[in-house]
């Protein structure tokens, strides 16, 4: 019997919780003749409780389930450690990593080419994608040649950018930085041009004009979209890296991974794995939080701020 | 709707108040009309002669001409596609007619201005067409130059004349069409307007909203003494509201017609039924037994004549 077991047994009917949560007082006094009214009365306290604890609770189901049955399948021996370890020597390997410090040089130098790759390439999408968005002309010299080039998977230019930059810092930088770019570039000009006319037009005869037309009226509207082209590439930047760093790299989380791998360390390489989940999790849930504050008008975001 | 109801009692109890009130900026309110005093007038004068405008090959004004003094209201009035919103996106300045004059005039530049940016001309849309990031009051200091202290002040003393004082802090989306429509007539109103436009603003209310706004419209107009231009397909709203009730068909004014009734205005009115009754005939083209020759343009006022058994059109 592992830990896990015991945990399910104790989120399971404990009456006393159940009754506590549910607040009304007429289960479990019963007496064996109401057996049946018992039992509905702790179903019924089960759907409570559940119902309690469902808003943080249930996202987290799915995973944990997922966790025990692993658990219990390398246990029994259905699965070997060289295919996937079980989870608590990959809990053991992160404790390891951790004491010795080693994780956190990784987690610093994938990190930092994160932020720059995406700094850089984002920032660069959004000034283009302002540019085209703005002006005609931009968007008829500048529009063909971007859209060719968003076609060329960033991945197949791996072979380039290898000669080109060698296998330093900057042939990372530039992968993850031509990643980020198109989805920020594109979304932030499809932003500008569907920004609503009639607003524009309003805006005009109100005497708006020039910068505090752009920044009243059409940055505000288009936003939403360039906020949804940030969270698409905050995405896309640990796809990018996960590639970038095992092709040659002296640190960084991707490089840890495929070291362990030449020594058959699986549970390293899911400490590795799980990592990117996190730091993935971690960037999502900072660009929600920024649209939850840059986008407290919209109807949509009001409705969720209101229950929440 | 009860709510709105509740509102729009509020409203007119405040106004009431409100008029005899001086306005914030230390100009004078109008109290009534300006209109009748010469020289002293802050409405725009407006002046269209032989206006034409064609959208791809398709002629939506033909020669329209059209004199309106200032501080009067005037309700444009046909089918729909007959050009009406043309004639108004011309005036507002969003179009440039193709050939024609037209002139706006008022006291601040008494000489014509061609262009309209800056002549005091302001839009009261369809829809609202409020900013949705910005909140109720920053919408209605849309626009307005100054330090934001005293801007914040302006918007606040007018937003408290539309009855939303107390709605300044929050998001547009959350208000109803009724109060949208509120915060666009306090946007426009805060910038003082000699001239306003009205692009058949309640179109999309209901029934007791729009009623309800008109008698706000009107309450501000004889407070302020703008010239107003509305275009409606309402001829109920037109009668309500309008000095004169213009209609336009195939691109050219056919019908200009005075209305005569005592302020404000009851619907229930046997005078009001009567002229209402009159217009929706014409402009349907039903014949009517007091219109035996169809006028066009400027026989109008000689076609008046013949209303002179009626004591409500001159």
């Amino acid at each position: 019997m592992g830990p896990f077991i015991t945990e399910i047994s104790e989120v399971a009917p404990d009456p006393s919780v159940a009754e506590r949560l549910s607040g009304d007082g007429r289960t479990s006094s019963s007496s064996v003749s109401a057996l049946g009214e018992d039992i509905a009365a702790i179903l019924s306290n089960i759907g409570t409780l559940l119902r309690h604890t469902t808003p943080w609770f249930a996202p987290w189901a799915v995973p944990l389930l997922l966790i025990v049955s692993w658990q219990l399948a390398a246990q029994f021996g259905y699965l070997s450690s060289r295919i996937l370890p079980e989870p608590l020597a990959v809990l053991k390997a992160f404790w390891n990593l951790t004491v010795s410090g080693e994780i956190f040089i990784h987690v610093k130098t994938s990190l930092w080419r994160a932020i720059s790759g995406f700094l850089v390439g984002g920032g660069l999408g959004l000034m283009l994608g302002l540019l085209t968005g703005t002006f005609r002309t931009a968007e008829t010299l500048l529009d063909t040649t971007l859209q060719m080039v968003r076609n060329i998977p960033a991945l197949a230019l791996l072979p380039l950018v290898i000669l080109w930059f060698g296998i330093d810092e900057s042939a990372k930088l530039f992968l993850v930085s031509v990643g980020v770019f198109f989805p920020v570039y594109l979304n932030t000009f499809h932003g500008i041009r569907s920004v609503d006319k009639g607003l524009i037009e309003m805006a005009r005869s109100y005497g708006l004009s020039g910068w505090s037309l752009y920044r009243d009226v059409i940055l505000p509207g288009a936003l939403p979209s360039i906020l949804v082209g940030v969270r698409f590439a905050l995405g896309l930047v640990w796809v990018l890296l996960i590639v970038a760093e095992t092709i040659s790299a002296q640190a960084g989380i991707g490089y840890m991974t495929m070291n362990a791998r030449e020594f058959l360390q699986t549970d390293v390489v899911l400490v590795g794995i799980l990592l990117y989940a996190l730091l993935g999790k971690l960037a999502d849930s900072l660009s929600r939080a920024v649209e939850y504050r840059s986008l407290r008008w919209h109807p949509g975001y009001q409705r969720r701020n209101r229950h929440g | 709707m009860a709510e709105t109801l509740a509102n729009s009692s509020s409203t007119v109890a405040r106004i009431a108040a409100l008029r005899k009130e001086l306005d914030d900026d230390g100009e004078l309110t109008v109290n009534g009309r300006l209109t009748t005093e010469p020289g002293g007038s802050v409405g725009t004068t407006i002046d269209l002669r032989h206006l034409q405008k064609s959208y791809a090959s398709r002629q939506v004004l033909k020669s329209l001409n059209l004199h309106i003094a200032p501080g009067e209201f005037v309700a444009v009035i046909g089918r729909s596609g007959c050009g009406k919103s043309t004639l108004l996106r011309l005036l507002a300045g969003l179009e440039r007619a193709d050939a024609g004059t037209l002139q706006l005039r008022n006291h601040q530049s008494p000489a014509a201005i061609p262009t309209i940016q800056d002549s005091g001309t302001r839009v009261m849309f369809q829809d609202a067409r409020l900013l949705p990031w910005k909140t109720v009051l920053d919408n209605v200091r849309l626009g307005l130059e100054g330090n934001r202290h005293h801007t914040k002040k302006i918007a606040e003393a007018t937003l408290a004349k539309v009855a939303l004082a107390d709605r300044a802090a929050e998001w547009p989306s959350i208000l109803s069409g009724g109060q949208r429509q509120r915060v666009a007539l306090a946007r426009a109103l805060i910038h003082q307007p000699s001239l306003l436009l009205l692009d058949e603003p309640l179109g999309a209310l209901d029934a007791l909203t729009r009623i309800e706004m008109q008698s706000l419209i009107e309450q501000l107009w004889l407070e302020q003494g703008f010239t107003a231009v509305l275009v409606t397909h309402d001829v109920q709203e037109a009668i309500a509201l309008a000095d004169r009730v213009i209609l336009i068909e195939e691109g050219q004014v056919s019908l200009d017609l005075k209305v005569n009734l005592p302020r404000p205005r009851a619907r229930g009115d046997a005078h009001f039924a009567e002229l209402e009754d009159h217009i929706l005939k014409r402009v349907l083209r039903h014949p009517s037994t007091l219109d035996n020759s169809d006028v066009e343009g400027t026989d109008a006022q000689s076609r008046l004549a013949t209303f002179n058994p009626l004591a409500w059109a001159v």
